[in-house]
This record gives C-alpha cells, sequence and structure tokens, in this order.
C-alpha cells in the first residue's frame, strides 16, 4: 500500500506544512536504507475536474525534503496532494486522475508511508506522523468520528476539524456533498456543511456547548484532523487526526466491525 | 534471490488450514508484530501502552466506550486502568462506571502514587446483558481494542490546552489470573526511522515503551544532512518498562535525522520537542 501527502490553506493564520524524509520508514536492517524519489504536488480548483501540477521537489543531496502551504497560491480549503514518484516518473502538467505514489516499504516491515504534517500559527506548532492511503483515494465511501478530541469548553479557545479528501480517479463531474455535524444523543443535525471531492473542509466547532458530536458523510470518505487553539501566549496548540473505527477492534474482524458500528450509526442519523 | 524465489515457490504449498499461521513466520514473515494466537476468556480485549507523565507536565486521557459506539447508545462501561512505574510494575490502578461514549481521565496522585513518569493500559467490563445485546447483533464475535487518546499539558500553564496524540501500539491486557499480558512480540531486528527533522533550537524526549514480556535492545542513532552518525547510544528496555532518551543543544549542530533499531517489528516512540515554554507532542 502506498500513500499521498497533503498541503492545505486552513486560513486563520495557520501555515500547513509537510516533512518527507528519503530514509525507508520501517525496514529489515538488511534492506536499503534510503529510496530515491522525488514529489510533486498536484492541486485541483473547487470547481476544476483537472488537476494542475504545482511543483516537483527533488532531494538533491539532502535527506529531507519540507513543503509549506504559503509557498503555493493555495485558497482557503484548496488541497495540494503531494505525491512521491520515482525519479523518471514524467509528470504532466495537466492530468485528469493522480498517479499512484510510490510505495516506500521495501520489506515485510509493517509501516504507514507518513510524513510529519504540521500546522503552525506565530510561533506555535504542532505536528502529527500522517497520510492519506492511496487504496482510500480509490473509493467513495462514508465517513463517521467523534468527538474525543475535542476540548473542554474554554471561552479563549477555539476547534476546528479540517476534513481532508482525496479522489484520484477521473472525475466526470464535480458534486457537492454534505458532512454534517450532529448531536450523538439524539442523533439530530446540528450543522450541515457542503464540500467536494479534492478538498480541505474547513469547520468551526463550538467547544463551548455541552453537547457530544458526532461528524459523519454518507457521501465520501475522509480524514479528519482536529486543531485546537487559543487566543493568547500561554497557550498551546494541539493537532491530532482520529481513529478511523476499524481501531475500535482487533484482529481479522476489525472491518467487520466497522461496518456493523457505521450501519448502526448511519442507520440512525438523518 | 535464491532464497526469494524458493520461499515464493513454497508458499502455494502451504495448507490452506495452517496458511493464516504459517505465512505470518520465518522465512515468509520476519515481521509479524503480533502473536496469533488470542486467549479465550469473556471478554478478552486489548489496549495500546499508554505513557503518563506527571513530572513538569500533567496527563489526560480520552478513553472510549467501545460497546457504546458500537451500539450508538449509551452502554454501562467498567473502566479499568493499569499503571506501571518506569520499571514496569504495577503503581495503581483506577475504576470508574460510566455510560458515556468517551471518558476523560485526569490522572492524578490517587491512581499512581507518587510517580512521575509511566505506562498504562485500559480495560473495559460489560454486564452480561450488554453483550448479549452484541451477540444479539453482530455475526462474528468482536475483540475491543483500546487506542484512546493522551493529552498532556506544562503544569506551570494550567491555563492552556492539553496537547493530543492517539494510541501507538501495544495489544496488551489483563489475563483471567489478573496478570498482565501482551500478544506484541519480538521477531528480527528492524530499523526504525520517523519522517522527522531533528532542529539544534528545540529539546526532545523520546519515550520507548516496551509492549512485550521480554527485555529489548534498542540502538538510537543521529545522523546528520550528509548520513553520517554523529550520536550513538544502546541501552536494554526491560519487559513493560520505559526508556527516556532526550537530545538537547548538543550533538546537533544542524538538522538532523533519528532512526533507531530494535526487535520489535514495528517501534514507535512518544516524542516531545519543546523549545522555551512551548511543546509538542507526537508519535514517531
Amino acid at each position: 500500500m502506498s500513500d499521498y501527502l497533503f498541503l492545505t490553506n486552513i486560513g486563520d493564520d495557520f501555515i500547513n506544512s509537510i516533512s518527507i524524509s528519503k530514509f525507508v520508514p520501517n525496514r529489515r536492517i538488511k534492506t536499503k536504507e534510503y529510496i530515491e524519489f522525488k514529489v510533486v504536488i498536484y492541486t485541483q480548483k473547487k470547481d476544476a475536474l483537472i488537476w494542475c501540477k504545482l511543483d516537483e521537489v527533488y532531494f538533491n543531496d539532502a535527506n529531507n525534503i519540507t513543503l509549506n502551504s504559503n509557498d503555493y497560491d493555495l485558497d482557503v480549503g484548496q488541497l495540494a496532494v503531494v505525491v512521491p514518484c520515482l525519479l523518471d516518473f514524467i509528470c504532466e502538467d495537466i492530468i485528469m486522475s493522480l498517479p499512484e505514489p510510490i510505495s516506500r516499504k521495501l520489506d515485510s516491515s509493517p509501516v504507514n508511508e507518513r510524513a510529519t504534517i504540521s500546522f503552525s500559527r506565530g510561533e506555535l506548532s504542532s505536528s502529527y506522523q500522517g497520510e492519506f492511503p492511496f487504496a482510500m483515494s480509490r473509493v467513495k465511501g462514508t465517513f463517521l468520528a467523534f468527538d474525543a478530541l475535542i476540548g473542554e469548553p474554554h471561552k479563549k479557545v477555539s476547534s476546528k476539524i479540517v476534513f481532508i479528501n482525496i479522489f484520484s480517479k477521473e472525475l466526470p463531474v464535480k458534486n457537492t456533498f454534505s458532512f454534517n455535524v450532529a448531536n450523538s444523543s439524539n442523533k439530530e443535525i446540528i450543522k450541515t456543511y457542503e464540500y467536494v471531492h479534492n478538498s480541505a473542509l474547513i469547520v468551526d466547532v463550538d467547544n463551548m456547548s455541552d453537547l457530544s458530536y458526532v461528524f459523519y458523510s454518507k457521501d465520501t470518505l475522509g480524514i479528519p484532523i482536529f486543531i485546537t487553539y487559543g487566543e493568547g501566549e500561554e497557550f498551546n496548540l494541539s493537532v491530532e487526526h482520529t481513529h478511523p473505527p476499524s481501531e475500535l477492534f482487533w484482529g481479522d474482524d476489525k472491518f467487520y466491525g466497522q461496518s456493523l458500528l457505521k450501519s448502526k450509526w448511519m442507520n440512525t442519523l438523518p | 534471490m535464491i532464497i526469494k524465489k524458493l520461499i515464493a515457490k513454497l508458499k502455494p504449498l502451504v495448507p490452506k488450514k495452517l496458511k493464516p499461521f504459517l505465512l505470518l513466520m520465518p522465512p515468509f514473515n520476519y515481521s509479524t508484530p503480533y502473536i496469533n494466537s488470542i486467549p479465550k476468556f469473556e471478554q478478552f480485549n486489548v489496549s495500546d501502552y499508554f505513557l503518563f507523565r506527571r513530572d513538569e507536565y500533567e496527563t489526560v486521557f480520552i478513553a472510549e466506550n467501545n460497546l457504546a459506539l458500537t451500539l450508538a447508545s449509551p452502554v454501562e462501561c467498567k473502566h479499568v486502568f493499569y499503571f506501571f512505574d518506569a520499571h514496569g510494575v504495577l503503581c495503581g490502578s483506577h475504576k470508574i462506571v460510566d455510560s458515556g461514549y468517551h471518558l476523560r481521565l485526569n490522572i492524578d496522585n490517587s491512581m499512581v502514587g507518587d510517580i512521575k513518569i509511566g505506562g498504562f493500559i485500559h480495560q473495559t467490563w460489560y454486564k452480561k446483558l450488554f453483550t448479549d445485546e452484541l451477540n444479539s447483533v453482530s455475526q462474528r464475535p468482536l475483540i475491543f481494542q483500546h487506542r484512546g487518546y493522551t493529552g498532556f499539558r506544562k503544569k506551570n500553564n494550567p491555563s492552556s490546552i492539553f496537547s493530543f496524540l492517539h494510541g501507538n501500539f501495544g495489544a496488551l491486557y489483563i489475563d483471567k489470573h489478573a496478570k498482565r499480558s501482551s500478544l506484541a512480540r519480538l521477531a528480527t531486528v528492524h530499523n526504525y526511522t520517523p519522517q522527522y527533522i531533528l532542529k539544534p533550537t528545540s529539546m526532545y524526549e523520546f519515550y520507548f515503551l516496551n509492549p512485550v514480556n521480554k527485555d529489548m535492545e534498542i540502538i538510537i542513532e543521529l545522523k546528520d544532512d550528509r548520513s553520517n552518525i554523529i550520536h550513538k547510544h544502546a541501552t536494554t528496555i526491560k519487559a513493560f518498562s520505559h526508556y527516556r532518551f532526550e537530545i538537547s543543544g548538543s550533538p546537533i549542530d544542524g538538522e538532523c535525522n533519528i532512526t533507531w533499531k530494535s526487535s520489535l517489528p514495528i517501534c514507535r516512540a512518544i516524542v516531545f520537542e519543546a523549545t522555551g515554554n512551548r511543546f509538542d507532542v507526537f508519535h514517531s
């Protein structure tokens, strides 16, 4: 399995960065230490069906590449997909579907082919090791996440969900989808947001409420990044993604468990 | 190459019934992170091995009520947390009954005594009427896994927010004899390199929690931008204990990468990066 990485502009003076190294993330000691590749950055505007190449970045003699969202002219919510490619891969300027990222897994060592994904605001920065699996970009799917990472009520603190959605196949048309925020107790919708394929939806969450939330889309899958931050020097920044529901289960039946859980929620949510 | 071809030829010859076991073992796979046999006792559930800090940090844990989340309805759950000191010895436990989808636990002295830094696991127990409800809708026996979210905050900045990271690795559990056990296993030596650049302006703490019932050797290396090893450190992490590796100032002059060798097929660390009074925490 191989993975895309991504950059986006979430507004509110945030800068999104990724760092990736040429070292193989996990390997047995006899497997070679690093792989030669480059990264190509493609973006798709909100109303467009084509992907435009923004950049093509090489390691040259360095061990690491760092990319920043403010190096590219991204609108708020616009997604730039970072594709690890072989050095001789020809990257067209305009494409209809995203190339498959190379795998950085060289043996049977278990690993997610990640990068450090950071969000910074002023002097504060927070990061996680993340990716968007290629396999997820091939299916439409559904999405369900809970509010475990929404902080305690605090007047000076804000919380955002950045919902990343990548669909790598060619799109015949750009449909509009719904992302819902619902009360997890009575299952009633509190607010609905519209989004499209290949975008980053930014949702500001009311963290002064006592309600517990469930976030879902019956239209597509996606990865939610939860960002919590405060106004003032004393505040830290927190960035993390929630586990997919399959991680609530162990072993061979984890995806059966996820399917059961999702059907329970999706059948009761409007 | 010859061995690889031989293994590929052998694979189809493995009897179908034995495939789930044999194909996870050498020579077919040298990197299986967990043992394949699962203990058979009622409500067996596994947990990642989490870190708590009560030194200059405070810690909260967001525990998931797996059955309530699965049934999309509040369910009474007995959450039990087991805390272990730096040597992996039990230093406290805490039980709480709650029906919510998530439980927020502030880890304090009443749970861990005077221990400043250690590991912990999360176990759950449900009344029979609730597990019967699950069994009536599930056609397969489901095993719950606790991967929760740990939040850290500087003690001297109590008005700030907690910085969270999700569970990392583990598969620990308390067995029917009330003994701590684990499905995690050691295998051949692996080399793990987080996709992370270390900066000379920050201080780093790497916490390695050993989730297996055996001592584990680890060799940590720092590499400069020309891939020269500029620092190397080897240690043994006792069974179920943790090890803290600190980098501050020297030996880093410029940006560098960190890598470590161990016999855990996937050996992740919890990383604290501090710059002045600000910090970031993440898993590698």
